[in-house]
């Protein structure tokens, strides 16, 4: 994509975040709202500024993958998103443990059985040092959801 | 004045010497952690001295201390991921460092950058005590302003060649720190009337989101392609020669740690902004400046002397006055006075063993830290040789932890996933992500130094000339004036020599 | 074959983990103090103590977790949503916990006073009226009188605005006729220094601060009679002013839990606080120490939100 393009949508992005935040400043004491809404101002200014840069001398390429395969990175995102959720909503262990390993799975290079047996035991042992160290030596507990 | 040998006879118990260990051991893990810092770990290890001598409790939590400090650097340099706010400097260039395959280089050069600072630090607070908080005192809410917008002019040189883009991510950032409830006036503020937003985006979760998360995904690649991390070469000798170098930019150091001693001491002001206003001149002073970023020794010497120099400055005026001049130190106040010792002057004069046994056995755990950490390099190096897949894994499921444990709190997850998706937009956008840190990490002190200051000089009768009437503010303005003037200089002339 | 037996292994360690044990007894797990505040401030102090010095009274240890964040609201909110089993207990600052839920703004969301139960109170910490030893008035009359030839130029610091250190500035306010420039900071850390260095002229607050800082005189304490903490500083009511401002601070569970739960809650955290070196220890911090049994304190919650209901209608910030 040209840098261009993507400088002046992001500007105009930038511009309707503006818009949309101050609009929630409505309703606060004055003295919460001086600071916010000198930065909405300096943040349009800018985004103004961007979009003309780029449209007067933008150039240049924006590479949104790099050398990650488009699927790959998809595929990472979403599972990575999927496992926050579940860890955080759903089950924490249940969440981390499958997240973790759907996630080796995505990314080893090899898929022998010996490679899958290698990641399950990986998996079982992070958790097991998770626990040890969170819960049991720090007691920091993680939240219980709908299952254990 | 304190009895010396009583202190000796302090230092020398062996079961102090093994606390002392054992804490700052598990200090250095903390700081290693991202996520877990060493506010946390001082809060974690506080039941466990109730049991022991005030002096033996407070070098333990001491150790703790300074352990998370250098640990910062840990994550910083291998990762990419802050494990401590006030690491986030260290990314700068022991990342890039690392990347060159000179990773035990990189650590060696922050231990023994961290120890420096500690024992500077440490040195400032026996000898320098008592005019250092008088100048701390005369630190007000206008200065505070000041020396986080002196701060924000970094961003000019964090994105060189595109400062405008830097600017609106600083920007976003103080404006995602305005998320939440005002602090002062209870008004909750782009919350969209939801709970979750109330608390408003945590620095460290988000961190952790904006570093840790992109550095996973840049690092994906097709499976069985060359890894993007030059292989690590182990060699010995590494820790010689880190010092020998260590020893030709000592100025870097006295500089740094100048810098973590002063503005340790103002309240409210702790290792985060220090290790930014340290990076940022050194760099200036710097003969080869444009090498800055690209993982030279004096960009790891710079903040990790300075934030291990903020663990003594702070702790001035906690000790004297009572007030904490950083949140580790906050939390340290708090033990202190659990263990009925209370702080002010009179602590040392009436506790003047206990006072002059933790400064002197402060020295003593930054040598304990020197001593563990070549242990620790050599044990944290040894992770980089585990496959590419099995690292990428385990920093997303540490990030998840890490964002959580801090409070237990699920929206802190969830921001953490947010900044990490935003993180990876921004770089590929070629906005950078450390702008946006930067305004997130000053942007409560900048907003409070700014409400504080309309306050006061609503009082005085004209608010505007109460932000420039103070001397120590007129420095302050004087150094961001000089600090522009020199970035739009360096820039002009360098497109100018590029045009030639 | 190796798989099958990874498996197995895996599914035995996780199913193994799970920390709670399906209670036969209460306690048989560590109970947790909430804590709404950030590690290291007067809430934190308070409740190591009760940490401290509960070895040996409670059957299980007292953990102290935190949820800091919004002033107080997050932690007390996930108070009110927390399981009604005994093993989360939360502090409770009043009058915070009756302002916060009176000053909300229509739509947000958050916890109710009565979604707290008072299980007991601990501590108070009298609000008293700070100035440095150096600064031109020596008494709370050379104060008020200064205060009122200058109105609006004698810089007051409060923790906070619309929060308890405001509502006692408020009661002067009314009281005297003085008006006093209010500089609210974030926390006492932060107005502590600013008295100190002189940012301002003087601080509407709490004991305890008062307590840690050196140099500084008292002008007034809003107790009823004379605090055993700082016997030298006259009351209110010695002076001619019908003023009393206290800061009460206690423990609260969830609403329904069970009765036998709670009493035995109660009665250990009685007797954990008459320990002398408990009370002894909570002095040097600053506090008051002052036990009352849930009853009592919900008797003082309602007090306090009838009298901060009324302040605050007579200034006009709610109808």
């Amino acid at each position: 994509m040209q840098e261009r393009t993507l400088d002046i949508c992001l500007g105009c992005a930038l511009l309707g975040l503006g818009a949309l935040l101050w609009t929630q400043l409505e309703g606060l004491p004055v003295e919460g709202v001086l600071f916010p809404a000198a930065l909405i101002c300096l943040l349009a200014a800018g985004s103004l500024a961007l979009i003309a840069r780029a449209l007067l001398c933008g150039s240049g390429v924006v590479d949104f993958f790099g050398e990650t395969p488009a699927r790959q990175w998809c595929m990472a995102t979403a599972l990575f998103a999927a496992q926050c959720i579940v860890a955080m909503y759903v089950s924490f262990r249940l969440g981390m443990g499958c997240g973790m390993l759907l996630m080796l799975f995505l990314l080893s290079p090899a898929r022998t059985g010996r490679s899958l047996a290698g990641n399950v035991l990986f998996v079982a042992a992070f958790l097991g040092a998770l626990e040890i160290f969170f819960c049991r030596i720090m007691r920091i507990y993680f939240p219980e959801n709908l299952l254990f | 004045m304190f009895d010396f040998s009583t202190v000796l006879s302090n230092l020398s118990d062996p079961v102090t010497l093994v606390l002392m260990a054992a804490s700052a051991s598990f200090g250095i893990v903390m700081g290693a952690v991202p996520g877990l810092s060493g506010t946390l770990g001082i809060a974690l290890l506080l039941p466990f001295t109730f049991g022991v001598e005030p002096h033996q409790a407070l070098l333990m939590l001491g150790s703790v201390y300074c352990g998370s400090e250098y640990g910062g650097s840990i994550p910083s340099i291998l990762i990419n991921t802050p494990g401590t706010a006030a690491a986030l400097c260290t990314t700068f260039d022991g990342h890039p460092m690392a990347m060159k395959g000179q990773a035990q280089k990189a650590l060696f050069t922050a231990l023994i950058a961290s120890i420096f600072g500690g024992l500077f630090g440490v040195t400032a607070l026996l000898f320098l005590s008592s005019p250092l908080a008088a100048v701390s005192m005369s630190f007000g809410a206008p200065e505070q302003f000041w020396l986080c917008v002196f701060a924000l002019t970094i961003i000019a040189s964090l994105s060189s060649g595109n400062v405008l883009k830097g600017i609106l991510g600083a920007l976003l950032g103080l404006l995602l720190s305005c998320v939440g409830m005002d602090p002062v006036t209870a008004a909750p503020r782009f919350t969209f009337n939801t709970m979750e937003l109330m608390g408003g985006v945590n620095v460290v979760p988000a961190l952790i989101g904006l570093f840790a998360i992109p550095q996973a995904l840049m690092l994906l690649r097709p499976a069985g392609a060359r890894p993007p991390m030059a292989p690590y070469v182990p060699a010995p000798g590494v820790l010689w020669e880190t010092i020998r170098d260590f020893c030709r930019r000592i100025w870097v150091a006295g500089l740094s740690g100048v810098i973590g001693v002063v503005v340790g001491i103002m309240p409210g002001a702790g290792g985060n902004i220090a290790t930014f206003v340290a990076y940022n001149e050194t760099r200036r002073f710097s003969r080869t400046p444009e090498k800055f970023g690209t993982g030279i020794m004096e960009g790891i010497m710079a903040p990790e002397v300075c934030n291990n120099a903020v663990v003594g400055g702070a702790q001035i005026p906690m000790l004297t006055l009572g007030i904490p001049g950083s949140a580790p130190a906050a939390v340290m106040l708090g033990a202190l006075m659990t263990h009925g010792l209370k702080p002010g002057f009179a602590l040392f004069t009436e506790q003047a063993d206990i006072v002059y046994t933790y400064s002197v056995g402060l020295i003593l755990s930054n040598l304990m830290i020197l001593l563990l950490g070549c242990f620790f390099v050599r044990l944290f190096v040894t992770a980089l040789k585990i496959p590419a897949h099995y690292l990428l894994v385990s920093i997303m499921a540490m990030s998840v932890v890490g964002a959580y444990s801090i409070n237990s709190s699920t929206m802190d997850v969830m921001s953490m996933l947010g900044c990490g998706i935003l993180g990876y937009l921004l770089i590929r956008a070629r906005f950078g992500v450390a702008p946006l840190a930067l305004g997130l990490i000053l942007g409560g002190t900048l907003e409070e130094g700014f409400k504080l200051s309309l306050h006061l000089g609503e009082a005085e009768g004209n608010v505007v000339a109460f932000f420039f009437s103070r001397p120590q503010s007129l420095a302050l303005i004087a150094l961001t004036a000089l600090s522009l003037i020199y970035s739009f200089w360096k820039e002009f002339s360098a497109r100018k020599r590029a045009a030639a | 074959m190796g798989l099958l037996r990874f498996l197995t292994v895996l599914a035995a360690f996780l199913l193994a983990l799970p920390a709670g044990v399906v209670a036969a007894g209460y306690p048989s797990k560590p109970v947790a103090i909430l804590t709404a505040f950030n590690p290291g401030g007067g809430s934190d102090v308070s409740h190591r103590l009760l940490e401290k010095y509960g070895k040996g009274v409670f059957d299980t240890p007292l953990i102290i977790t935190y949820k800091p964040g919004a002033g107080g609201e997050i932690g007390w909110t996930t108070l009110a949503a927390a399981r009604p089993d005994g093993y989360t207990v939360g502090g409770v600052d009043l009058p915070h916990i009756v302002l916060q839920p009176m000053l909300r703004k229509k739509g947000q969301p958050g916890y109710q006073t009565e979604d707290l139960f008072p299980l007991c109170g601990l501590v108070y910490d009298a609000n008293v009226v700070m100035a440095r030893a150096d600064s031109p008035w020596k008494t709370f009359a050379e104060l008020i009188a200064f205060a009122r030839a200058n109105p609006g130029k004698v810089r007051v610091a409060t923790v906070g605005k619309l929060s308890g250190d405001h509502l006692f500035l408020m009661q002067i306010e009314k009281a005297t006729g003085a008006k006093f420039a209010q500089v609210p900071y974030a926390g006492s850390g932060k107005a502590i220094p600013a008295l100190l260095t002189g940012e301002v002229d003087a601080y509407f607050g709490s004991g305890s601060s008062f307590l840690r800082m050196e140099n500084t005189i008292g002008l007034a304490v809003g107790t009823r009679e004379r605090y055993a903490l700082c016997p030298d500083v006259p009351t209110f009511k010695e002076l001619g002013y019908d003023i009393e401002s206290i800061k009460f601070r206690g423990l609260a569970i969830p609403r329904n839990v069970p009765e036998p739960v709670r009493a035995y809650l109660e009665s250990h955290f009685a007797r954990l606080c008459a320990n002398p070196e408990y009370q002894e220890a909570v002095r040097n911090g600053g506090l008051m120490p002052a036990f009352c049994s849930g009853r009592e304190f919900a008797d003082i919650i309602a007090r306090e939100k009838a009298a901060a209901a009324s302040l605050l209608k007579e200034f006009g910030v709610i109808k």
